[in-house]
């Protein structure tokens, strides 16, 4: 039995009322834990964190983090409940600054914890301390996914949750991103993500869900579903890659 | 002697453009605000500078315009006046968004319906102004004033003067809050991605209302330099509503830089064509202003490239 910070049961959600694309779809995370949900396109997977992050309709199911009930809670008040969240696009504010990206991030806190987290999140990134007046439209898509992942730090979340953290970076700075929460989760924060590069992904990941037509399809330890032949074939780039 | 007085003419165009440039530029500033943020063209955000005035006349009525400050045509009570039209006016706006635009967006109308509401909005304001304050025209002051040489050939009124430093100070101050403070941050982060605004904790309805609070205030200092430097009358916002949005739409939707640039244009603009084409066709000047950016620019003269510039 894992002892969850983050457990969704069941959620139903989507865009349009009565038009769910998840469909009944439950997922857990524990602290200090990387879990990865992988799937075809169009499976559900960034829709699933939407709605858990309380940015897309939210039509049953339940969301609990940390005990507290936070299903269908809006967006703004996740983050007080220890949830992070990094989309998949936009993830940084182009027109901001790396420091006002941060301090944005850091929306929530009082001026002094402010100032804690700024140095805090400074000191692990230093690379976003050396840029920090650079504004966001002018930093590389790695960099980029850095300063996504030090805003969503800010509020020093139980939860963070990641909607394709390595789309369009060169493979060796996918590597420098998934070490990084790697050394996040041994902090013992929880990282729930969803990943097209999924072999790579479940590589760095504890657990994994598998998702197909916005259902639960497949879960279990990542050593299990890299292992598995069906879904090494269908979801990992067949036999090639599942070497 | 023909070249030293079209040089003096010149000057004084820019002089009077500028002027007009910098009512334009308040009126601008909010409309930019409410595209960014709201979403929707605001097409009743020009009452707003009609209220304000009427707001900081009734003010001045109950406390008397007072002495005159040294040159000026008025006392401190109008320098208190612009305080409290600029509070009561963002009241205004925050109700006419509780009444109407926030019961839009709770039915998730589209942007056009929010854009018609605002044309009805538009009336109502209107017509409330000319019900309370009545038809004819007002002034803040019965002082007579005698235009001061500022520069070499250009003359102003103490009175303009005051206006065009006062616009200069209101730009500057919503340029700072925007920039250092973090309610104007969360503002700048809520126009560029709404969606990824609130996942950093930011309230939809609390940027929402800071927006109609500031363009409002805008607004009134607007109205009531306009109505010290020209009269009050129920239409004096609605004669600037074109300018003003194509003001906004010149300098770049997105950009509260290139509102201010796009205000002055436009009074630029309208103030040296007279010089060179008859008055009769000087409000289509900045239309055809408007034209010539929009072919060669269509983002406007600071739209997108530069929002950060805000």
């Amino acid at each position: 039995m894992i002892d969850s910070i983050l457990t969704a049961r069941n959620v139903v959600a989507g865009y349009v009322p009565g038009m769910p694309i998840v469909h009944n779809v439950s997922v857990d995370v524990a602290p200090g834990e990387i879990v990865t949900i992988i799937g075809p396109n169009g499976a559900g997977k960034s829709t699933l964190l939407k709605a858990i992050a309380g940015l897309v309709l939210f039509e049953g199911g339940e969301v609990r983090c940390g005990g507290q009930d936070v299903s269908g809670h809006p967006a703004h008040e996740l983050v007080r409940s220890g949830i992070g969240f990094a989309p998949q696009t936009g993830n940084v504010f182009t027109t901001l600054s790396i420091h006002e990206n941060l301090v944005v991030g850091g929306h929530t806190l009082g001026r002094t914890l402010l100032r804690e987290r700024l140095a805090a999140v400074y000191a692990r990134f230093p690379l976003l301390a050396a840029r920090k007046y650079a504004p966001g439209r002018v930093l590389s898509g790695g960099q980029r996914q850095m300063l996504a992942i030090a805003r969503a730090l800010m509020t020093d979340p139980r939860v963070l949750m990641l909607d394709e953290p390595t789309a369009g970076l060169a493979p060796r700075v996918v590597g420098e991103v998934f070490a990084d929460l790697r050394r996040l989760a041994a902090s013992g924060v929880a990282v729930l993500m969803v990943e097209q590069n999924a072999r790579a992904a479940l590589r760095v990941s504890d657990r994994g869900y598998v998702l197909t037509d916005g259902r639960n399809h497949m879960s279990g330890s990542a050593a299990q579903l890299l292992a598995d032949p069906g879904i090494g074939e269908a979801f990992l780039g067949g036999r090639r890659l599942a070497s | 002697m023909h070249r030293e007085a079209g040089k003096t003419l010149l000057a004084q165009a820019v002089a009077d453009g500028l002027l007009t440039g910098a009512i334009l530029a308040l009126g601008a500033l909010g409309v930019s605000l409410s595209l960014q943020i709201l979403r929707f063209a605001n097409f009743s955000h020009a009452e707003l500078l009609t209220w304000g005035a009427y707001i900081a006349l009734t003010f001045t009525t109950f406390a008397t315009a007072g002495t005159p400050i040294g040159p000026l045509s008025f006392g401190w009570q109008l320098l208190l006046a612009v305080v409290v039209a600029g509070a009561a006016t963002g009241l205004v706006a925050l109700a006419v968004d509780r009444l109407v635009f926030n019961q839009l967006r709770a039915r998730h109308a589209h942007n056009l319906t929010m854009v018609f509401a605002s044309f009805g909005v538009a009336l109502i304001l209107r017509n409330l102004v000319l019900l309370l304050w009545g038809p004819d025209a007002h002034y803040y002051s019965d002082e007579l004033q005698i235009a001061v040489e500022v520069l070499p050939g250009i003359r102003l009124l103490p009175d303009q003067v005051f206006v065009l430093a006062l616009t200069l100070v209101l730009v500057l101050a919503l340029h700072l809050v925007l920039r250092l403070s973090r309610l104007g941050m969360a503002m700048r982060a809520m126009a560029e991605s709404p969606a990824l605004a609130r996942v950093c904790g930011i309230e939809t309805e609390k940027a929402i209302r800071w927006t109609w609070i500031a363009s409002g205030m805008l607004a009134a200092a607007g109205g009531v330099f306009l109505g010290l430097t020209v009269q009050l009358r129920p239409d004096m916002g609605f004669n600037l509503l074109l300018a003003i949005f194509t003001a906004a739409i010149l300098g770049g939707t997105g950009s509260l830089f290139g509102a201010v640039i796009g205000g002055l244009a436009v009074g630029l603009a309208e103030n040296l064509s007279v010089l060179i084409i008859p008055s009769g066709y000087k409000a289509a000047v900045p239309f055809m202003l408007l034209m010539l950016v929009l072919y060669f620019r269509p983002q406007g003269l600071f739209g997108a490239a530069d929002r950060a510039a805000t």
